[in-house]
């Protein structure tokens, strides 16, 4: 317990100073986040996703759960992909590690170092996976073996890719174990995943996916299923690694605020499309698409007690109802005009962000 | 002036887990909810909020204390004393694809409470009610056709609040009523509830972990940790500045999570199991401002001013000692 306090106050602290601006790791990390989109741009990407549409077949037609999908990840970014349920966010978050479902068909390209990872086959997945490109769950309860103690698990994700003994392989997990803030190392590792708490469940599957030093982690809603307190701690220690490691993070999330303090720049789906791309700082604060808007107006806060919240109308077309042309989310917006449904959105740039959007730069900033 | 429609009058209720061993939920609680008020009641999983909220419809017994309605004890009365109760609180969960019968249509779930409770109507007027009550809600009358699975999350949750309110019932305990929906399905819910809280003048006991939605629809809140409420009050008055230090700590957790700049420190370690809590002060293993005494002492709810308890022995503290 003590140690415990030790170790995860001081990652917790560290953390803290670096956000408020620490001046040793505010220049690493002004790199990263803020203002460094001019440094960013320099980056080379690590994935890039180019016109990447996966769909589902229904009686012989082809439904579109992600469309014409366009996204990249620069090395040792970190970037947000935003949306509710349905939207697409964990499909193109399984497609990247090669995990989407055998049924759904694909189109367009995933690059890693310059090689389309949807042609690989699984022996070459199997090189990839867990190594360069490595994946957080949402809930470590199904996403760990049950019947394997912990520290074994992140002892087997080393002797798979690294050349190392048995012994050098526990020797790296406990020294990742207590990186990731866990006390008592040596006895947690022969726990099995029922006997950890939540949070403890979810440092395991950190420890699992930063072990091999990938190049990509891919982390879908991974704290969703925490108490906030323990989510604080969590998304910290992520920001921690990714800047230790220099390992890019794509967090996949329904929670916009979420991202401020820890992603540089954030794509926003709606039904399968990008509706809306740029630095996190400048779409949080001032949202351009209808839907983001929306997004941030329905998002209850105590500064908004006693007046009505603006909901966004109806809710997310299902798979089959979804418009073959036009902009997705039209059936839904309040400033849709009469072309919204017959033309796909065109793209959009304002002040270094993407909006995919019929709406004229003036009606999108509201500037003359 | 306010008068209490509920007091909670030092409630414990313990269960036990897989191995027998005790777990206290709720710890000698006290509280009073007043009528017409929103009173939101926040804390992390295990903190015993969900335990109070069924404690309250009398889905649990409590082991130990009174709970009062209108000023008359219903927590010591029999089952069929209880009955004529029953219409006038009413609860709304939190997963409507659990809390609705799949094998009926929407129509005849809503009939079936003013079966049993009001015998006086005819089966017209029960389906006349059951009609108004789904438009009331924001749905069609048709959707009373309808079995649940052709429902959205939102519609159910529509449905659910429905069959809360069917027999007009002066308090309703919604408990994490919107945690499963979308955000721009939970704005929709929570406009819902706002304007039939006035429409139905009702007492409401909001129940939610998100203190993002608990402060914007609430009058009164209170935060539990470990089955013990640690701070109660105005919600203007402890969003200002909150005296316990884990108000602080959520404040500044769901501040971080809605955008704005943390400010607070994180909190490190778990929340020590129910079955094992600390001796003296509850947080006092998480807390960042603890001293001796909270090791030895626990802390008791102390007015800080009119309308504002905490459970600490140090509140405000700022400085690290």
């Amino acid at each position: 317990m003590a140690e415990e306090k030790a170790v995860a106050g001081m990652s917790g602290k560290n953390g803290e100073k670096a956000m408020a601006g620490q001046p040793g790791n505010a220049a690493e990390y002004s790199g990263i986040s803020g203002d460094g989109q001019a440094a960013n741009e320099k980056r080379p990407a690590v994935v890039k996703l180019r016109n990447f549409t996966l769909s589902f077949p229904m009686d012989g037609k082809l439904y579109p759960a992600v469309k014409h999908l366009d996204l990249e990840i620069r090395e040792g970014e970190m970037a947000a992909l935003i949306g509710e349920s349905g939207c697409g966010k964990s499909m193109t978050a399984l497609s990247v590690i090669g995990l989407q479902p055998e049924t759904a068909v694909i189109d367009g390209e995933i690059l890693y170092d310059g090689r389309n990872i949807l042609d690989f086959s699984e022996k070459e997945w199997s090189e990839l996976r867990g190594k360069s490109i490595s994946m957080v769950f949402q809930e470590p309860m199904t996403a760990l073996n049950p019947l394997i103690r912990v520290g074994r698990q992140i002892e087997e994700n080393i002797l798979e890719h690294q050349k190392v003994s048995k012994r050098e392989a526990r020797e790296k997990a406990w020294a990742m174990m207590r990186q990731v803030g866990l006390p008592d190392v040596e006895a947690l590792s022969r726990a099995y995943p029922h006997q950890l708490s939540g949070g403890q469940r979810q440092r395991i599957m950190i420890a699992m996916a930063f072990i091999n030093n990938p190049a990509l982690l891919i982390a879908d809603e991974p704290t969703t299923a925490l108490d906030v307190t323990i989510q604080a701690q969590i998304m910290q220690l992520m920001k921690k690694l990714n800047r230790e490691l220099k390992t890019a993070v794509l967090l996949i999330s329904h929670n916009l605020g979420l991202v401020r303090s820890l992603c540089s720049y954030v794509y926003i789906m709606y039904a399968g499309s990008v509706v809306e791309e740029g630095k996190v700082e400048e779409i949080l604060t001032r949202p351009m698409h209808p839907y983001t808007r929306g997004l941030a107006a329905a998002i209850p806060a105590a500064g908004k007690r006693g007046r009505a919240l603006e909901p966004i109308p109806g809710t997310v077309p299902d798979l089959d109802a979804r418009p073959e042309k036009g902009c997705v989310f039209c059936g839904r917006c309040a400033r849709s005009m009469e072309i919204c449904s017959r033309e796909d959105p065109p793209c959009v740039s304002i002040e270094g962000r993407k909006v995919f959007c019929h709406l004229s730069e003036a009606e999108l900033t509201g500037k003359p | 002036m306010k008068k209490e429609l509920i007091r909670i009058e030092h409630v414990t209720k313990d269960f036990r887990d897989s191995n027998r061993r005790r777990v206290r939920a709720v710890d000698d609680l006290s509280l009073s909810i007043y009528e017409g008020e929103t009173f939101g009641l926040v804390g992390e999983s295990g903190c015993g909020k969900s335990t109070t909220g069924n404690l309250l419809v009398r889905l649990l017994k409590a082991n130990q204390g009174k709970i009062f309605y209108k000023g008359t004890e219903i927590s010591g009365i029999s089952e069929r004393e209880f009955a004529k109760y029953r219409r006038e609180i009413q609860m709304v969960f939190q997963d409507p694809y659990g809390s609705i019968n799949p094998r009926k249509k929407i129509g005849w779930l809503l009939e079936e409470p003013l079966k049993i409770h009001r015998k006086d109507l005819s089966a017209e007027e029960r389906r006349r009610m059951a009609e108004r009550m789904l438009e009331v809600v924001g749905l069609d009358k048709s959707f009373g056709r309808r079995y649940p699975k052709a429902l959205s999350g939102g519609q159910r949750q529509r449905v659910s609040i429905a069959l809360a309110l069917i027999l007009n019932p002066s308090f309703v305990v919604a408990d994490e009523p919107v945690s499963a929906l979308d955000v721009s399905i939970q704005a929709q819910i929570l406009n819902l509830l706002a304007s039939l809280k006035k429409e139905f003048s009702l007492t409401l006991l909001f129940i939610s972990h998100d203190l993002n939605v608990v402060s914007y629809l609430s009058d009164r809140i209170g935060i539990m940790y470990l089955g013990n409420l640690v701070e109660v009050g105005r919600v203007e008055l402890i969003e200002r500045g909150a005296a316990h230090p884990y108000t602080r700590a959520l404040f500044s957790a769901s501040e971080r999570e809605s955008g704005r700049g943390p400010d607070e420190p994180v909190l490190t370690g778990d929340v020590p199991s129910p079955s094992d809590p600390p001796a003296g002060c509850p947080f006092h293993t998480r807390c960042p401002y603890c001293q001796e005494v909270c090791r030895r002492e626990k802390p008791v709810l102390r007015e800080i001013e009119e309308g504002w308890s905490a459970a600490c022995h140090f509140p405000f503290s700022v400085e690290l000692p």
